[in-house]
């Protein structure tokens, strides 16, 4: 892993993302857009599943998926070109490490909502209140987003080199 | 400037500027606040803009408009106080500039898009009918809110401290 990330340091693509200042800033602020796009589709969806906003039909909802998934994708993008900076840098920061970990558990709790609700939840009549199980899914699916972005927010501060 | 060096003047500024938590916390506000906002405006345009996805009433525009409102709330309570922490030096910064400008122009198309879609008279059920014109104020919110982010970033790579 160590080679590795020396590697990702030393490469022509981690010493231009280091040196050219608009590259990086550019990354950002795509970073920042895709996490608008991914949470403001999740949002959506997580707000009617959980039993708000009734008027907004399930299965309108899950439409919006593709552009959250789209969001992730480029966030997923423009996250490694930062790693790529410092690897190390990113690796032994703590707020990274549960990012990272946050986000493995959010991909889990949408391939559950996938495989144990997604055709269930469609079958409900318009304007129906959505069941337990259906509810605790959105929530923690918030809940962890929200603390994604909070953790990424916070990243400078706990970094240990610079 | 008399009323800038008041307000970068106040405790609440000193601890967003002093403290190693009050810069922070306030932009943790601030990002989720974006998230939410931005998120709601530009699915809420994506739809009106394009047509797809099928499948939404006139009616589903409300609730999340209204969730809309509460992230901005949020963003301006949150960006005023990062705004009084760095007064004088935000006021002559030009992204900063811009991102108001843009904040004001797309809450502006939101409001615009917001009254014809809510005004639309509705059968149960069935799809909101969109014109021309709304299509094109869409496509404009998405633009405006996209740009405030980006100009919103870039403050940070060209503010220059003003101090007092």
């Amino acid at each position: 892993m160590r080679e590795f990330f020396f590697w990702m340091r030393e490469s022509h693509f981690g010493e231009y993302m280091r040196d050219q200042q608009w590259a990086f800033s550019i990354c950002e602020s795509i970073h920042f857009i895709g996490v608008c796009l991914l949470f403001g589709a999740l949002l959506v969806i997580d707000i009617r599943m959980l039993g708000y906003a009734r008027k907004i039909s399930i299965p309108w909802a899950l439409k919006l998926i593709p552009i959250a998934i789209f969001g992730f994708a480029i966030n997923l993008i423009t996250g490694i070109c930062f790693i790529f900076v410092d690897p190390f840098q990113y690796f032994t920061n703590p707020v990274f490490l549960i990012k990272m970990g946050l986000i493995v558990l959010a991909g889990i709790n949408a391939i559950y909502h996938e495989v144990a609700c997604k055709e269930r939840i469609c079958a409900l009549p318009e304007g129906a209140d959505t069941d337990t199980r259906t509810k605790w899914i959105a929530g923690i699916s918030l809940l962890l987003w929200t603390l994604i972005i909070l953790c990424g927010r916070l990243l400078p501060q706990f970094s240990i080199e610079g | 400037m008399k009323f800038l060096g008041w307000m970068y003047e106040l405790p609440i500024s000193y601890w967003i500027r002093e403290s190693t938590w009050g810069h922070p916390i306030m932009l943790c506000f601030h990002a989720i606040g974006m998230a939410v906002v931005v998120g709601i405006v530009v699915m809420l345009a994506i739809r009106v803009a394009t047509g797809w996805p099928k499948g939404l009433t006139a009616g589903s525009f409300e609730p999340l408009l209204r969730l809309a409102q509460i992230g901005f709330v949020m963003n301006f309570l949150s960006g005023l106080i990062l705004f009084m922490a760095n007064a004088p030096s935000l006021t002559l910064n030009w992204t900063f500039q811009i991102k108001i400008v843009l904040i004001i122009l797309g809450a502006v198309l939101v409001w615009w898009q917001s009254r014809v879609l809510i005004g639309t008279p509705e059968k149960p059920g069935s799809e909101a009918v969109i014109s021309v014109p709304t299509r094109i104020i869409a496509a404009l919110t998405i633009v405006c809110w996209i740009a405030a982010v980006v100009a919103g970033r870039y403050i940070a790579y060209t503010l220059q401290k003003v101090f007092l």
